[in-house]
């Protein structure tokens, strides 16, 4: 009887198309895997894999799902440069609440009687959110370059002091909860005018304006940030290729030792990427509040996009262009899920369940990218 | 149905080997090796020695060809059936585990000694063995203690109690120093006596001789013949192993320039190793334009230290580096590169290089931020960086397909002549090369040497870090000892003999500074 044994070769030139080639199968492969999970609660995997159709295919579900991915656009090109250098910046979710918070000032200012022509509060947001995401994120940066510190440690832990600042901000008594009197007069008589009233104990900020909102694609229900976003990312693929700051940024992240042989001064870079880093993720955070969330609470954590641009970043395999539709399936996997809890009335856990495999199975999929397995039929 | 006499332990027979890409690593060879014998694998780097004697030890499956071991047919599909068969592997780069001791790198993963192991019996196993081929290790210590030629023990051992009665050394004496060497064909000799058949991969012609009863040359993937040391000579393995004629003496014009103004002034250096003790005590010299400067000296003696320390790599402690005039002793690595200092590291790899990126990203470095190469200090200039590469690729001759490639696909002479190539742009005025030619086959040495030489007429002072005595000889006009940090003297090479030199490496011998 013949015996077949299987054996794993790593493959000595990986070419261009096989990256992208694997991660379709992979993905399939997933989305496939994920139907077992309805098959554990007693549902037919047609059912889910019908959604799943359906929401790659209606324009209105895609809408849906480029909009949800636009915060992950900028918190996946935020980790561009730095991955390339090997500098492991787990901190986006940080920067991206730094960020919101830095969105947020002029429109405390606002409701507190401070006020600016209308036309000026998303360029200002926008220019805080960059300033205080990216001097964030210098933070993990200085300390690894002056003191050699593991900046996966410091730039995760500083998520967590920047998520409690934002309790300390909006919670009941805090300097921005809703509920301060200094928004008495204003947003008030805001209120009123829209019919609502301020909830007592609401842990969150007033509401940003109409005029502070980005606005949406003529024709569609996307938010302009989008235009942004692929703006940013044909500037990171121009800077990661074209330019000095990209050349050294892979020199670094190929060696150090060569670098500080060749002359790059780490500080420096290091500084330069992570604060370029830290405006991206900080923009993210700006058009979060300002175009979704509308209100700063410590809600802002829950979709951990942050943590998601890192998924994001690594499956486009830092290329910028790539990064804008990952985060686009990205968006679309959440709407799946979406749809499946309203339509099929499936438990929220088998839903993030069924995404969960999915990137677990694109993450597999890396193996297949360096290695060959081959069935050999022995004797 | 082939017939195969008694004493053939291994037979090869046609053996093919295609990679992806189409390189032909194996072109039907076929090789065989005696019971007793030390059978030596000679070729270049990239002749197809290593994927050869990884067929065999099951690393590599061949595209086509038998393998007979003790005259049977068998096929080897993973190192555990290698070791089934008897055959052992001191891979070139050792595998053991650094923290842990001998013992426990020795019997890792042997199941008769137990998941309690046997520590005792395995020591006293070791210690016999040791006796037997006569070369000394302690088995209680840590493999980070030992030399490297107390690591090539290990991994000798390491197979042999593994049961190992063919063994195939992968270039065993790249990192040993002449004596371990020396100590290493002893033990081999005694190996032989003992009825142990070995395979000695390497691509030194003296080793090959001295040590092997049969030699077999390969060449591009194609065996070139099979002879014995008594009938060839060293000219005619090497043009057997380059397929040309290889000088062994390159000329070396008498010296021009006689400057007066040093290049490089050392004084009262003092500079510490990684582990924090002084690897370099108190040295003082001075480098003249036009002239080769050797240090000689046993790996390790802190010849690594001082170029660094040169290059602005390790700040000294104490004492003063002095560069055309200027105090440079705790300047920057781009400060004393500006100062036209090139530096040709030990490390090609890791220092040298980025093997993962192209090689005109290898070849732009330290000049990237350049005019014509970037407009404005932002934005890189393609046009100008690829013909830069495209000229210096041809220049030095770097066999590549293209500037595109990853630097991880040279082989180490390439690699170094991409170094080279960069490293010399611009015409320095002091080079430091450490150990530019180890590891490297008869055909680069040669390049190599001849650049060193050429740039020597120019008018650059070289610094030249080398362990092989003849490369010192050959290159040299004035050579300086160094033995446990501290110089020995500093001798004309004119007026330098090899036992002189030989004392002042091992610090018997101490000469005044001239």
């Amino acid at each position: 009887m013949p015996r077949i044994k299987i054996k794993v070769e790593r493959r000595l030139i990986v070419s261009k198309k096989l990256p992208a080639l694997i991660s379709i199968i992979s993905a399939i492969a997933g989305i496939l895997a994920g139907g077992l999970l309805f098959l554990i609660v007693g549902r037919s995997p047609l059912e889910a894999y019908a959604i799943v159709a359906e929401v790659f295919s209606d324009p209105k579900s895609l809408m849906g799902a480029v909009e949800i991915g636009i915060p992950i656009m900028f918190t996946s090109l935020a980790l561009v440069l730095p991955f390339r250098m090997a500098f492991f910046n787990i901190g986006g979710e940080g920067q991206f609440y730094m960020g919101a918070i830095g969105a947020m000032i002029p429109v405390i200012l606002y409701w507190g009687g401070v006020d600016l022509p209308h036309g000026l509060y998303l360029p200002i947001m926008a220019i805080l959110a960059a300033l205080f995401g990216g001097v964030w994120a210098l933070v993990p940066a200085f300390l690894r370059a002056k003191w050699k510190v593991n900046e996966i440690l410091t730039s995760l832990m500083m998520n967590f002091i920047a998520w409690q600042f934002i309790w300390y901000l909006v919670s009941p008594g805090g300097p921005w909860n809703e509920a301060n009197p200094a928004f008495k007069e204003r947003y008030l008589a805001y209120l009123k005018e829209q019919g609502v009233s301020i909830i007592p104990g609401f842990k969150g900020t007033p509401l940003v304006p109409e005029f502070a909102r980005p606005p949406v694609i003529p024709g569609t229900t996307i938010s302009s940030a989008l235009i942004l976003a692929i703006i940013i990312a044909i500037i990171m693929y121009f800077i990661s290729t074209r330019t000095l700051l990209g050349y050294e940024v892979r020199v670094v992240g190929e060696s150090e030792l060569a670098s500080r042989y060749a002359g790059i001064n780490y500080m420096r870079l290091v500084l330069i990427v992570m604060f370029i880093s830290g405006v991206l993720a900080g923009l993210g955070g700006f058009i979060n509040l300002s175009s979704d969330l509308l209100k700063l609470t410590p809600e802002i954590a829950a979709p951990g996009y942050g943590y998601a641009g890192i998924i994001a970043a690594w499956l486009s395999r830092l290329n910028p262009i790539a990064c804008i539709l990952v985060a686009v399936f990205f968006g679309a996997l959440t709407q799946v899920g979406y749809t499946m809890q309203q339509y099929l009335r499936i438990s929220h856990f088998v839903s993030v369940g069924f995404e969960g495999l999915i990137f677990l199975f694109l993450v597999l999929g890396d193996f297949f990218i360096h290695y060959r397995v081959r069935l050999i039929r022995g004797e | 149905m082939t017939i195969i006499s008694e004493d053939t332990v291994v037979l090869l027979k046609d053996i093919v080997k295609t990679f992806p890409g189409g390189v032909v690593a194996n072109d039907h060879i076929t090789f065989d090796l005696k019971r007793g014998e030390i059978h030596g694998l000679l070729g270049e780097n990239g002749a197809g020695k290593t994927t050869l004697m990884n067929i065999l030890y099951g690393l590599y499956k061949p595209d086509s060809g038998e393998i007979y071991i003790k005259g049977r047919k068998v096929k080897i599909s993973s190192p555990k059936d290698a070791i089934k068969h008897g055959i052992g592997l001191v891979p070139q780069h050792f595998k053991l585990v650094e923290v842990h001791t001998v013992i426990e790198n020795i019997i890792l993963g042997l199941k008769e000694y137990g998941f309690v192991l046997r520590v005792k019996e395995a020591e006293k196993k070791i210690l016999e063995l040791a006796e037997k081929y006569g070369f000394r290790i302690d088995p209680k210590a840590k493999i980070w203690q030992l030399s490297m030629g107390e690591r090539q023990y290990v991994e000798i051992i390491k197979a042999l109690f593994r049961k190992a009665d063919i063994l195939i050394l992968d270039e065993p004496t790249t990192v040993l120093t002449p004596q371990e060497t020396k100590q290493l064909f002893n033990v081999l000799r005694k190996m032989r006596e003992e009825g142990k058949s070995i395979i000695f991969i390497t691509h030194k012609l003296d080793e090959a001789l001295s040590l092997c009863d049969r030699i077999t040359v390969l060449r591009k993937g194609k065996k070139v013949g099979t002879v014995t040391p008594d009938k060839v000579t060293k000219v005619d393995l090497a043009k057997m192993m380059v397929g040309r004629e290889v000088l062994f003496k390159i000329s070396k014009e008498e010296k021009k320039i006689k400057a007066k103004e040093p290049i490089l002034i050392i004084e009262d250096l003092n500079v510490l190793s990684d582990k924090g003790v002084l690897a370099v005590k108190n040295i003082s010299f001075k480098v003249y334009p036009g002239e080769i400067l050797g240090i000689a000296g046993i790996a390790g003696s802190g010849q690594e230290e001082l170029a660094e320390a040169i290059a602005g790599l390790r700040k000294p402690v104490s004492g003063k580096i002095i560069i055309k005039g200027r105090d440079v002793t705790n300047a920057s690595p781009k400060d004393i590169y500006e100062l036209k200092v090139a530096y040709i590291p030990e490390d090609r790899v890791r220092v040298g290089s980025l093997p993962n990126l192209s090689l005109w990203e290898n070849l732009i470095l330290k000049h990237h931020r350049k005019e014509p190469l970037v407009k404005n200090k932002i934005i890189l200039n393609f046009k100008e960086i690829f013909k830069f590469a495209e000229e210096r690729k041809k220049e030095f001759d770097i066999m590549a397909p293209n500037i595109y490639v990853p630097a991880r696909t040279l082989s180490g002479g390439n690699l170094q002549k991409l170094i080279l190539a960069r490293e010399l742009t611009g015409n320095p005025d002091l080079i430091l090369a450490v150990y530019p030619t180890r590891g490297l086959d008869v055909g680069a040495t040669e390049y190599v040497r001849k650049i060193l030489l050429r740039e020597r007429d120019r008018g650059a002072a070289v610094i030249l870090i080398s362990e092989e005595l003849d490369e010192i000889f050959q290159l040299s006009d004035r050579i300086a000892v160094i033995h446990n940090g501290e110089l020995m003297g500093i001798v004309p090479a004119e007026q330098a003999t090899i036992e002189e030199i030989g004392l002042m490496m091992g610090g018997a011998l101490r000469k005044q500074s001239s």
